[in-house]
């Protein structure tokens, strides 16, 4: 074999295994938990899947199982779904705010199991109106999406401009997640104002010294 | 070793971490997959994992009111009357409005009289509604500082303090002034003051003395700097 057959040949293989076979993995992880309920007429809890997970998605399917919301999700639910134009990089937004494809997602064969994402006791689909819009933020979630006293607007902000995940991910995980978080919160000590008794005037209301 | 020896190993590698590598990159962090729980009462988020430290504060043994309102039910932030995100059971969730996990809330929310959140809390009475809210730009959405019939606060000394603190944008309506005082923050406080007291005195023929004129002159100014009595600096 000459050097550039072997070159040529490498490429391949570095290909395979970057493109194709991590996605190999995953779908050999998903293939035995597919949901096969059909459009459910009334709503109704979709039961717990009691498989067991293997192969390198194990530890991810572990976590989404003993969550509540999610738990019922393949990986595909979420990282391949015409929600988010079945892109890897999910927003949480795209299926909880106004970034993804929610008009007409229920068009598409993977959006047919209705309770797996509105799931609900009893109710019939044809009466909901909101069950999963994260609303508060003034993102356009719902059309009584204000946000204008939401406390953590800042920190929806900073995790949208934030490249390590995708929109405002980092404020979603952190609050809604179990993992860890380590916060550095700087405080003031003192709260600062003036007083003139000519014009029984208080003023310049400010924060100063650091905690 | 051979150079067919050579590809074959590196075909292995590569099929290795495509594998069992690639994969395992996919999750950022352990326990990202893991959420909360939201069907229960109330609120179901731990607030105290990121806000340990006002929780500490809530629940500190020299803390006088408002310590059962501590994590997890931050229920300041998530009183009836606020847009917050709620509702209990499966399906039954309510997306937020004017906020989604924790509001920005004025104290006269609860404490004003006759509360709007529909609960009974103690009434902060003692201050008057029309002199709090006399500025231009008065905002649209007023408390009750004043009894139901407008009276109460007509002598109170720091309605002016109330008013200023509703016109500065630090806090919400007034609740500069409440922290200020109701709090163990230090406050840096810059007064101007009169000096003296100025009047005339005279006496006519029949010995009847006048005093009239009053006003206040001079000008001190002092610095008042109170510690921080929870962090004791």
């Amino acid at each position: 074999m000459n050097t550039k057959k072997s070159f040529f040949f490498t490429i391949i293989v570095v290909s395979v295994g970057v493109f194709i076979l991590p996605n190999v993995v995953l779908y050999i992880g998903e293939e035995w938990k597919e949901l096969s309920a059909p459009t459910p007429a009334k709503w109704k809890e979709t039961p717990v899947p009691e498989v067991q997970y293997q192969g390198t998605t194990a530890e991810v399917m572990a976590e989404i199982q003993v969550s509540s919301a999610h738990r019922n999700f393949s990986c595909d639910t979420c990282h391949y779904s015409p929600l988010a134009d079945f892109d890897f990089q999910v927003e949480c937004m795209d299926c909880h705010g106004d970034t993804g494809n929610i008009s007409g997602h229920w068009e598409y064969s993977e959006c047919r199991n209705c309770s797996l994402c509105h799931w609900s006791a009893g109710g019939d689909i044809t009466n909901y109106t909101d069950f999963i819009s994260a609303g508060g933020f003034g993102m356009n979630a719902t059309p009584f999406d204000a946000g204008e006293k939401e406390s953590h607007t800042d920190f929806i902000l900073a995790a949208m401009n934030n490249p390590q995940m995708a929109g405002a991910n980092e404020a979603c995980i952190a609050c809604h997640t179990d993992v860890n978080v380590s916060v550095t919160l700087p405080k003031r000590k003192y709260m600062s104002f003036k007083v003139d008794m000519d014009d029984n005037a208080v003023s310049s209301f400010s924060g100063e010294g650091m905690v | 070793m051979s150079k067919i020896c050579k590809i074959g190993i590196l075909i292995f590698a590569i099929f290795v971490a495509g594998i069992f590598g690639l994969p395992s990159t996919i999750s950022l962090f352990s326990g990202q997959h893991t959420w909360y729980n939201l069907n229960g009462e109330d609120n179901n988020l731990p607030c105290e994992k990121c806000h340990a430290d006002i929780n500490d504060e809530m629940v500190s043994g020299d803390n006088g009111v408002h310590t059962t309102l501590a994590g997890p039910g931050c229920d300041c932030h998530r009183v009836s009357g606020t847009g917050v995100a709620s509702g209990d059971g499966a399906g039954n969730s309510i997306p937020g409005t004017r906020s989604h996990a924790a509001e920005t809330v004025a104290c006269m929310l609860c404490h004003e009289n006759n509360s709007r959140t529909g609960e009974i809390y103690p009434f902060a009475g003692g201050f008057d509604t029309a002199v709090v809210y006399d500025f231009p730009g008065a905002p649209a959405e007023q408390y009750n500082y004043s009894w139901g019939d407008g009276t109460g606060g007509e002598h109170a000394a720091h309605n002016q303090f109330i008013r200023e603190a509703i016109k500065d944008e630090l806090m919400e309506d007034s609740n500069e002034a409440c922290i200020a005082c109701h709090t163990r923050i230090g406050v840096n406080i810059t007064w101007k003051k009169k000096e003296y007291l100025k009047f005339t005195v005279y006496d006519d023929e029949a010995g009847v003395w006048t005093i009239s004129d009053f006003t206040a002159g001079g000008e001190n100014v002092t610095q008042v700097n109170t510690s921080n009595s929870w962090t004791n600096s």
